[in-house]
Protein backbone atom coordinates (compact mmCIF):
# COMPACT_ATOMS: atom_id res chain seq x y z
CA UNK A 1 0.00 0.00 0.00
CA UNK A 2 2.97 2.18 1.34
CA UNK A 3 4.79 1.59 -2.23
CA UNK A 4 2.02 2.16 -4.26
CA UNK A 5 1.09 5.81 -2.68
CA UNK A 6 4.69 6.37 -3.12
CA UNK A 7 3.99 5.60 -6.87
CA UNK A 8 1.25 7.24 -7.23
CA UNK A 9 3.32 10.39 -5.51
CA UNK A 10 6.08 9.73 -7.74
CA UNK A 11 3.79 9.77 -11.02
CA UNK A 12 2.39 13.40 -9.85
CA UNK A 13 5.44 14.70 -9.55
CA UNK A 14 6.43 13.59 -13.26
CA UNK A 15 3.57 14.86 -14.52
CA UNK A 16 4.28 18.69 -13.03
CA UNK A 17 7.51 18.38 -13.97
CA UNK A 18 6.72 17.40 -17.87
CA UNK A 19 4.09 19.63 -18.22
CA UNK A 20 6.51 22.86 -17.26
CA UNK A 21 9.50 21.78 -19.67
CA UNK A 22 7.10 20.99 -22.29
CA UNK A 23 5.70 24.59 -22.33
CA UNK A 24 6.86 26.63 -25.28
CA UNK A 25 9.37 29.57 -24.78
CA UNK A 26 7.49 32.28 -25.95
CA UNK A 27 8.01 35.85 -24.69
CA UNK A 28 5.23 37.14 -21.80
CA UNK A 29 2.54 38.79 -22.47
CA UNK A 30 4.35 42.51 -23.13
CA UNK A 31 2.78 45.22 -20.67
CA UNK A 32 1.83 48.07 -23.61
CA UNK A 33 -0.62 47.80 -26.60
CA UNK A 34 2.99 48.53 -28.87
CA UNK A 35 5.91 47.09 -28.18
CA UNK A 36 9.39 47.88 -30.50
CA UNK A 37 12.78 46.07 -30.02
CA UNK A 38 14.24 47.24 -32.92
CA UNK A 39 14.14 51.10 -32.17
CA UNK A 40 12.85 51.56 -35.84
CA UNK A 41 9.91 53.12 -34.41
CA UNK A 42 10.72 56.48 -31.99
CA UNK A 43 9.29 56.63 -28.77
CA UNK A 44 7.42 59.68 -29.27
CA UNK A 45 5.20 58.25 -31.30
CA UNK A 46 5.02 54.51 -29.61
CA UNK A 47 3.97 56.09 -26.34
CA UNK A 48 1.21 58.46 -28.57
CA UNK A 49 0.00 54.77 -30.30
CA UNK A 50 -0.74 53.22 -26.80
CA UNK A 51 -2.60 56.14 -25.46
CA UNK A 52 -4.49 55.62 -28.42
CA UNK A 53 -4.97 52.31 -28.24
CA UNK A 54 -5.62 52.42 -24.36
CA UNK A 55 -8.42 54.80 -25.48
CA UNK A 56 -9.91 52.57 -27.93
CA UNK A 57 -10.22 49.50 -25.34
CA UNK A 58 -12.58 51.30 -22.94
CA UNK A 59 -14.50 52.47 -25.98
CA UNK A 60 -14.77 49.05 -28.48
CA UNK A 61 -13.42 46.64 -25.89
CA UNK A 62 -10.84 45.95 -28.77
CA UNK A 63 -7.65 45.17 -27.51
CA UNK A 64 -5.05 46.02 -30.50
CA UNK A 65 -1.30 44.69 -30.02
CA UNK A 66 1.53 45.60 -31.71
CA UNK A 67 4.86 44.41 -31.30
CA UNK A 68 8.18 45.33 -34.26
CA UNK A 69 11.06 42.92 -33.34
CA UNK A 70 14.40 42.43 -35.41
CA UNK A 71 13.22 38.81 -36.90
CA UNK A 72 11.26 35.49 -36.10
CA UNK A 73 12.56 32.89 -33.75
CA UNK A 74 14.19 29.82 -36.11
CA UNK A 75 11.90 26.92 -35.95
CA UNK A 76 8.70 28.44 -36.89
CA UNK A 77 6.44 30.02 -39.13
CA UNK A 78 4.66 33.40 -39.10
CA UNK A 79 1.80 31.60 -38.99
CA UNK A 80 2.37 29.27 -36.07
CA UNK A 81 4.19 32.09 -34.17
CA UNK A 82 1.44 34.72 -34.28
CA UNK A 83 -1.37 32.10 -33.25
CA UNK A 84 0.98 30.69 -30.51
CA UNK A 85 1.51 34.53 -29.35
CA UNK A 86 -2.45 35.61 -29.85
CA UNK A 87 -3.20 32.28 -27.21
CA UNK A 88 -0.46 33.08 -24.76
CA UNK A 89 -1.54 36.56 -24.42
CA UNK A 90 -5.17 36.04 -24.72
CA UNK A 91 -5.91 39.15 -26.41
CA UNK A 92 -9.41 40.51 -26.79
CA UNK A 93 -12.10 39.82 -24.09
CA UNK A 94 -13.02 36.57 -23.37
CA UNK A 95 -16.62 36.58 -23.86
CA UNK A 96 -15.97 37.78 -27.63
CA UNK A 97 -12.10 37.66 -28.18
CA UNK A 98 -12.11 40.91 -29.38
CA UNK A 99 -8.42 41.52 -30.25
CA UNK A 100 -6.48 42.00 -33.35
CA UNK A 101 -2.44 41.13 -33.31
CA UNK A 102 0.08 42.71 -35.34
CA UNK A 103 4.02 41.27 -35.91
CA UNK A 104 6.69 43.03 -37.83
CA UNK A 105 9.77 41.67 -38.24
CA UNK A 106 11.70 44.02 -39.75
CA UNK A 107 15.11 41.75 -40.86
CA UNK A 108 13.00 38.90 -42.19
CA UNK A 109 10.58 41.67 -43.99
CA UNK A 110 7.29 40.22 -42.70
CA UNK A 111 4.01 41.52 -41.65
CA UNK A 112 1.27 39.18 -39.95
CA UNK A 113 -1.93 40.90 -38.98
CA UNK A 114 -4.01 38.25 -37.09
CA UNK A 115 -7.49 38.91 -35.66
CA UNK A 116 -9.57 37.16 -32.56
CA UNK A 117 -12.65 35.10 -33.14
CA UNK A 118 -14.54 37.79 -32.58
CA UNK A 119 -13.14 40.14 -35.20
CA UNK A 120 -13.32 38.00 -37.79
CA UNK A 121 -16.35 39.33 -39.38
CA UNK A 122 -15.15 43.50 -38.56
CA UNK A 123 -11.78 42.43 -40.13
CA UNK A 124 -11.94 40.05 -42.60
CA UNK A 125 -8.36 38.18 -44.14
CA UNK A 126 -8.75 39.83 -47.45
CA UNK A 127 -8.77 43.33 -45.60
CA UNK A 128 -6.03 41.91 -43.56
CA UNK A 129 -4.44 41.63 -46.82
CA UNK A 130 -4.87 44.59 -48.48
CA UNK A 131 -4.37 46.75 -45.17
CA UNK A 132 -0.53 44.88 -45.24
CA UNK A 133 -0.27 45.16 -48.86
CA UNK A 134 -1.49 48.85 -49.26
CA UNK A 135 -1.02 51.14 -46.32
CA UNK A 136 1.94 48.99 -44.22
CA UNK A 137 4.24 47.37 -47.01
CA UNK A 138 4.60 50.94 -49.35
CA UNK A 139 5.84 52.78 -46.16
CA UNK A 140 8.04 50.16 -44.75
CA UNK A 141 9.42 49.78 -48.33
CA UNK A 142 10.14 52.94 -48.32
CA UNK A 143 11.97 52.45 -44.80
CA UNK A 144 9.38 54.46 -43.01
CA UNK A 145 8.85 52.23 -40.69
CA UNK A 146 6.48 54.61 -38.40
CA UNK A 147 4.45 55.76 -40.87
CA UNK A 148 3.64 51.90 -41.96
CA UNK A 149 3.02 51.05 -38.97
CA UNK A 150 0.64 53.76 -37.73
CA UNK A 151 -1.23 53.78 -40.26
CA UNK A 152 -1.79 49.71 -40.11
CA UNK A 153 -2.82 50.34 -36.84
CA UNK A 154 -4.90 53.26 -37.79
CA UNK A 155 -6.53 51.04 -40.79
CA UNK A 156 -7.18 48.09 -37.72
CA UNK A 157 -8.58 51.01 -35.65
CA UNK A 158 -10.89 52.10 -38.34
CA UNK A 159 -11.90 48.77 -39.21
CA UNK A 160 -13.09 47.58 -35.93
CA UNK A 161 -14.18 50.35 -34.27
CA UNK A 162 -18.46 49.85 -34.72
CA UNK A 163 -18.10 46.30 -33.62
CA UNK A 164 -18.50 45.77 -30.15
CA UNK A 165 -19.04 48.39 -27.44
CA UNK A 166 -16.65 49.32 -24.59
CA UNK A 167 -16.76 49.28 -20.86
CA UNK A 168 -15.18 52.56 -20.65
CA UNK A 169 -11.84 50.73 -19.16
CA UNK A 170 -9.08 48.67 -19.97
CA UNK A 171 -8.71 45.26 -19.03
CA UNK A 172 -5.81 46.29 -16.68
CA UNK A 173 -8.58 48.22 -14.30
CA UNK A 174 -8.54 46.78 -10.67
CA UNK A 175 -11.75 45.93 -9.54
CA UNK A 176 -13.61 44.63 -6.35
CA UNK A 177 -14.21 41.44 -8.14
CA UNK A 178 -10.90 40.77 -9.34
CA UNK A 179 -9.40 41.49 -5.79
CA UNK A 180 -11.89 39.15 -4.08
CA UNK A 181 -10.55 36.43 -6.32
CA UNK A 182 -7.21 36.74 -6.65
CA UNK A 183 -5.32 34.50 -4.06
CA UNK A 184 -4.58 37.49 -1.72
CA UNK A 185 -7.60 38.85 -1.79
CA UNK A 186 -9.39 35.03 -0.83
CA UNK A 187 -6.67 34.67 1.74
CA UNK A 188 -7.62 38.15 3.30
CA UNK A 189 -11.57 37.27 3.19
CA UNK A 190 -11.20 33.62 4.42
CA UNK A 191 -8.80 35.39 7.45
CA UNK A 192 -10.78 38.29 8.28
CA UNK A 193 -13.99 35.89 8.27
CA UNK A 194 -12.29 33.54 10.74
CA UNK A 195 -11.05 36.26 12.78
CA UNK A 196 -14.38 37.51 13.32
CA UNK A 197 -15.82 34.71 13.92
CA UNK A 198 -13.46 33.70 16.86
CA UNK A 199 -13.53 36.61 18.37
CA UNK A 200 -17.16 36.98 18.47
CA UNK A 201 -17.21 33.55 19.65
CA UNK A 202 -14.79 34.17 22.50
CA UNK A 203 -16.10 37.58 24.19
CA UNK A 204 -19.67 37.61 23.61
CA UNK A 205 -20.86 40.14 26.13
CA UNK A 206 -23.83 41.43 26.16
CA UNK A 207 -25.08 44.04 23.89
CA UNK A 208 -22.20 46.83 22.96
CA UNK A 209 -19.88 46.81 20.01
CA UNK A 210 -17.41 43.47 19.59
CA UNK A 211 -14.14 45.22 19.37
CA UNK A 212 -12.58 42.07 17.35
CA UNK A 213 -14.98 42.46 14.35
CA UNK A 214 -14.61 45.76 14.29
CA UNK A 215 -11.33 46.20 14.31
CA UNK A 216 -10.96 43.00 11.89
CA UNK A 217 -13.48 45.06 9.10
CA UNK A 218 -11.48 47.87 9.42
CA UNK A 219 -8.35 45.92 9.30
CA UNK A 220 -10.03 44.17 5.68
CA UNK A 221 -11.46 47.61 4.76
CA UNK A 222 -8.13 48.83 4.84
CA UNK A 223 -6.53 46.74 3.14
CA UNK A 224 -8.69 46.93 0.10
CA UNK A 225 -8.03 50.51 0.09
CA UNK A 226 -4.26 50.24 -0.15
CA UNK A 227 -4.65 47.29 -2.44
CA UNK A 228 -6.79 49.20 -4.84
CA UNK A 229 -4.72 52.69 -4.51
CA UNK A 230 -1.46 50.57 -5.78
CA UNK A 231 -3.31 49.00 -8.26
CA UNK A 232 -5.55 51.75 -10.27
CA UNK A 233 -3.92 55.16 -9.14
CA UNK A 234 -6.78 56.96 -10.74
CA UNK A 235 -8.73 55.15 -14.15
CA UNK A 236 -6.89 52.73 -15.20
CA UNK A 237 -3.36 51.79 -15.50
CA UNK A 238 -3.49 51.97 -18.76
CA UNK A 239 -1.18 49.01 -19.65
CA UNK A 240 -1.99 46.49 -21.49
CA UNK A 241 -3.54 42.86 -19.77
CA UNK A 242 -4.74 40.21 -22.02
CA UNK A 243 -8.78 39.95 -21.57
CA UNK A 244 -8.76 36.12 -22.27
CA UNK A 245 -9.82 35.98 -25.68
CA UNK A 246 -8.49 33.39 -28.10
CA UNK A 247 -7.53 33.55 -32.37
CA UNK A 248 -8.63 30.36 -35.02
CA UNK A 249 -5.65 31.57 -36.83
CA UNK A 250 -7.36 34.36 -38.79
CA UNK A 251 -5.74 36.99 -40.80
CA UNK A 252 -3.43 37.44 -43.33
CA UNK A 253 0.57 37.86 -43.93
CA UNK A 254 2.39 39.91 -46.07
CA UNK A 255 5.79 41.02 -46.35
CA UNK A 256 7.94 44.40 -48.37
CA UNK B 1 -23.77 -4.53 13.49
CA UNK B 2 -21.86 -6.45 10.89
CA UNK B 3 -18.13 -4.94 10.61
CA UNK B 4 -17.90 -7.30 7.17
CA UNK B 5 -21.32 -5.71 6.01
CA UNK B 6 -19.98 -2.25 6.79
CA UNK B 7 -16.60 -2.31 4.89
CA UNK B 8 -18.29 -3.69 2.03
CA UNK B 9 -20.59 -0.91 1.82
CA UNK B 10 -18.04 1.43 2.52
CA UNK B 11 -15.35 -0.08 -0.14
CA UNK B 12 -18.52 -0.18 -2.79
CA UNK B 13 -19.51 3.59 -1.99
CA UNK B 14 -16.18 4.47 -2.95
CA UNK B 15 -16.38 2.46 -6.31
CA UNK B 16 -19.20 3.97 -6.98
CA UNK B 17 -18.53 7.27 -6.50
CA UNK B 18 -14.86 6.97 -8.77
CA UNK B 19 -17.24 5.78 -11.14
CA UNK B 20 -19.37 8.70 -11.48
CA UNK B 21 -16.85 10.98 -11.36
CA UNK B 22 -14.71 9.06 -13.93
CA UNK B 23 -17.66 9.37 -16.56
CA UNK B 24 -18.19 13.40 -15.60
CA UNK B 25 -14.89 13.49 -16.33
CA UNK B 26 -14.87 11.50 -19.77
CA UNK B 27 -18.25 12.85 -21.00
CA UNK B 28 -16.77 16.67 -20.34
CA UNK B 29 -13.80 15.31 -22.06
CA UNK B 30 -15.47 13.98 -25.22
CA UNK B 31 -17.93 16.93 -25.66
CA UNK B 32 -14.66 19.07 -26.45
CA UNK B 33 -13.31 16.74 -28.97
CA UNK B 34 -17.06 16.73 -30.39
CA UNK B 35 -16.61 20.42 -30.15
CA UNK B 36 -13.14 20.77 -31.70
CA UNK B 37 -14.65 18.06 -34.54
CA UNK B 38 -17.41 20.28 -35.40
CA UNK B 39 -14.68 23.68 -35.67
CA UNK B 40 -12.23 21.43 -37.76
CA UNK B 41 -15.52 21.15 -39.86
CA UNK B 42 -16.28 24.62 -39.98
CA UNK B 43 -13.18 25.39 -41.20
CA UNK B 44 -13.59 22.89 -44.14
CA UNK B 45 -16.68 23.61 -44.87
CA UNK B 46 -15.16 27.96 -45.42
CA UNK B 47 -12.67 26.16 -47.59
CA UNK B 48 -15.24 24.29 -49.75
CA UNK B 49 -17.63 27.26 -50.14
CA UNK B 50 -14.93 29.58 -51.20
CA UNK B 51 -14.27 26.85 -54.44
CA UNK B 52 -17.35 28.09 -56.80
CA UNK B 53 -15.90 31.48 -56.67
CA UNK B 54 -12.56 30.90 -56.95
CA UNK B 55 -13.60 28.98 -60.40
CA UNK B 56 -15.60 31.78 -61.44
CA UNK B 57 -12.34 33.94 -61.19
CA UNK B 58 -9.65 31.88 -62.74
CA UNK B 59 -12.42 31.01 -65.40
CA UNK B 60 -12.36 34.71 -66.49
CA UNK B 61 -8.82 34.74 -67.07
CA UNK B 62 -7.57 34.32 -70.54
CA UNK B 63 -6.41 30.66 -71.64
CA UNK B 64 -6.64 29.55 -67.92
CA UNK B 65 -5.26 25.83 -68.02
CA UNK B 66 -7.96 23.78 -67.45
CA UNK B 67 -6.48 20.62 -66.14
CA UNK B 68 -6.27 22.26 -62.70
CA UNK B 69 -9.53 23.96 -62.72
CA UNK B 70 -11.11 20.42 -63.31
CA UNK B 71 -8.90 19.06 -60.69
CA UNK B 72 -10.27 21.20 -58.21
CA UNK B 73 -13.66 20.78 -58.91
CA UNK B 74 -13.65 16.78 -58.89
CA UNK B 75 -11.28 17.35 -55.98
CA UNK B 76 -14.03 19.01 -53.45
CA UNK B 77 -16.61 16.45 -55.18
CA UNK B 78 -15.50 13.71 -53.49
CA UNK B 79 -14.74 15.61 -50.60
CA UNK B 80 -18.43 15.38 -50.63
CA UNK B 81 -18.67 11.78 -51.08
CA UNK B 82 -17.04 11.24 -47.85
CA UNK B 83 -20.01 10.37 -45.26
CA UNK B 84 -19.27 11.74 -42.07
CA UNK B 85 -21.10 12.63 -38.96
CA UNK B 86 -20.69 16.69 -38.48
CA UNK B 87 -21.19 16.81 -35.16
CA UNK B 88 -19.53 13.49 -33.71
CA UNK B 89 -16.00 12.89 -33.77
CA UNK B 90 -15.04 10.48 -35.40
CA UNK B 91 -13.75 7.30 -33.46
CA UNK B 92 -12.57 4.81 -36.11
CA UNK B 93 -9.39 5.39 -36.89
CA UNK B 94 -10.12 4.38 -40.81
CA UNK B 95 -12.89 7.35 -41.42
CA UNK B 96 -10.88 9.49 -40.03
CA UNK B 97 -7.69 8.67 -42.54
CA UNK B 98 -10.60 8.93 -45.57
CA UNK B 99 -12.16 12.13 -44.35
CA UNK B 100 -8.38 13.62 -44.49
CA UNK B 101 -6.82 11.57 -47.38
CA UNK B 102 -10.50 13.31 -49.49
CA UNK B 103 -9.40 17.05 -47.84
CA UNK B 104 -5.95 16.96 -48.50
CA UNK B 105 -6.47 16.01 -52.15
CA UNK B 106 -8.68 19.12 -52.10
CA UNK B 107 -5.89 21.17 -50.20
CA UNK B 108 -3.47 20.06 -53.12
CA UNK B 109 -4.99 20.70 -55.87
CA UNK B 110 -6.26 24.11 -54.94
CA UNK B 111 -2.79 25.05 -53.99
CA UNK B 112 -1.67 23.76 -57.37
CA UNK B 113 -4.14 25.93 -59.08
CA UNK B 114 -3.04 28.97 -57.04
CA UNK B 115 1.21 28.02 -58.01
CA UNK B 116 -0.57 28.29 -61.71
CA UNK B 117 -2.03 31.16 -61.10
CA UNK B 118 1.39 32.74 -60.85
CA UNK B 119 1.61 31.88 -64.63
CA UNK B 120 -1.28 34.98 -65.26
CA UNK B 121 -0.19 38.33 -64.03
CA UNK B 122 -3.40 39.90 -65.45
CA UNK B 123 -5.43 37.59 -63.38
CA UNK B 124 -3.11 38.21 -60.22
CA UNK B 125 -3.57 41.73 -60.82
CA UNK B 126 -6.98 41.81 -60.05
CA UNK B 127 -8.58 42.56 -56.61
CA UNK B 128 -10.82 39.98 -56.74
CA UNK B 129 -8.21 37.10 -57.34
CA UNK B 130 -5.94 38.61 -54.72
CA UNK B 131 -8.78 39.33 -52.15
CA UNK B 132 -9.93 35.01 -52.44
CA UNK B 133 -5.94 34.43 -52.24
CA UNK B 134 -6.05 35.99 -48.82
CA UNK B 135 -9.06 34.31 -48.39
CA UNK B 136 -8.00 30.67 -49.32
CA UNK B 137 -4.85 31.42 -47.37
CA UNK B 138 -6.40 32.50 -44.44
CA UNK B 139 -8.40 29.36 -44.38
CA UNK B 140 -5.60 27.00 -44.90
CA UNK B 141 -4.32 28.49 -41.62
CA UNK B 142 -7.78 28.35 -39.74
CA UNK B 143 -7.86 24.36 -40.91
CA UNK B 144 -4.26 23.72 -38.87
CA UNK B 145 -5.26 25.76 -36.28
CA UNK B 146 -8.47 23.21 -35.60
CA UNK B 147 -6.58 20.34 -36.63
CA UNK B 148 -4.15 21.30 -34.28
CA UNK B 149 -7.01 22.12 -31.60
CA UNK B 150 -8.36 19.02 -32.02
CA UNK B 151 -5.55 16.53 -31.57
CA UNK B 152 -5.08 18.36 -28.42
CA UNK B 153 -7.92 17.82 -27.36
CA UNK B 154 -8.24 13.86 -28.25
CA UNK B 155 -5.27 13.74 -26.87
CA UNK B 156 -6.19 14.89 -23.51
CA UNK B 157 -9.47 12.18 -23.65
CA UNK B 158 -7.33 9.52 -24.80
CA UNK B 159 -4.88 10.46 -21.88
CA UNK B 160 -7.84 10.47 -19.32
CA UNK B 161 -8.48 6.77 -20.52
CA UNK B 162 -5.52 5.51 -19.50
CA UNK B 163 -4.43 7.19 -16.82
CA UNK B 164 -6.02 5.94 -12.78
CA UNK B 165 -8.42 5.99 -12.32
CA UNK B 166 -10.12 6.39 -15.16
CA UNK B 167 -8.31 3.51 -16.61
CA UNK B 168 -10.68 0.53 -14.60
CA UNK B 169 -13.75 2.19 -15.65
CA UNK B 170 -13.25 3.96 -18.98
CA UNK B 171 -13.81 0.61 -20.85
CA UNK B 172 -16.83 -0.69 -19.23
CA UNK B 173 -18.61 2.71 -19.42
CA UNK B 174 -18.05 2.37 -23.35
CA UNK B 175 -15.19 4.95 -23.78
CA UNK B 176 -13.00 3.78 -26.57
CA UNK B 177 -10.06 5.80 -27.69
CA UNK B 178 -10.50 8.27 -30.83
CA UNK B 179 -8.29 8.80 -33.49
CA UNK B 180 -5.90 11.74 -34.29
CA UNK B 181 -5.25 13.44 -37.42
CA UNK B 182 -2.35 12.11 -38.89
CA UNK B 183 0.49 14.80 -40.27
CA UNK B 184 -0.05 14.53 -43.97
CA UNK B 185 3.03 12.63 -45.72
CA UNK B 186 4.77 15.97 -47.72
CA UNK B 187 2.31 18.16 -45.79
CA UNK B 188 5.79 20.21 -45.09
CA UNK B 189 7.07 20.61 -48.38
CA UNK B 190 5.37 22.91 -51.00
CA UNK B 191 3.53 21.78 -53.79
CA UNK B 192 5.60 20.43 -56.73
CA UNK B 193 4.38 22.74 -60.00
CA UNK B 194 3.80 19.96 -62.78
CA UNK B 195 3.61 21.65 -66.21
CA UNK B 196 0.79 20.30 -67.99
CA UNK B 197 2.44 20.30 -71.63
CA UNK B 198 0.11 17.41 -72.94
CA UNK B 199 -3.04 19.21 -71.53
CA UNK B 200 -5.22 22.18 -71.00
CA UNK B 201 -3.01 24.94 -72.62
CA UNK B 202 -3.49 23.19 -76.44
CA UNK B 203 -6.84 22.42 -76.11
CA UNK B 204 -7.35 25.88 -74.94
Amino acid sequence: MRRYLLLLLLGAGLSVVCSAGAAEALPPAPSQYVTDTTGDIPAPLVAQLIQRLAAFERQTSNQIVAVVAPSLPSGTTLEDYAQSLYHAWKIGSKKNSTGVLILVFVQDRKIRIQSGYGLEGALPDALCNRIIRETMAPAFLAGNYAAGLSAGINAVMQATKGEYKGTGHTNSKSTLKDFLFSPLGFFLFVFVLLMIVSRSRRDLGPGGVNPGAAAATGFFIGGLGGWGGGGSGGGDSGGFSGGGGDSGGGGSSGGW
Amino acid sequence: MNKTLLIILGVLAVIILAAVSSYNGLVGSSQSVDKSWADVQNVYQRRADLIPNLVQTVQGAANFEKSTIVQVTEARASVGKVQINQNQAPSDAAQLAQFQQAQGQLGSALSRLLVVAENYPDLKATANFRDLQAQLEGTENRIAVARKNFNDAVQAYNVKIKTLPTVFFAGFLGFQPKPYFQATAGAETAPAVKFDFNGAPAAK
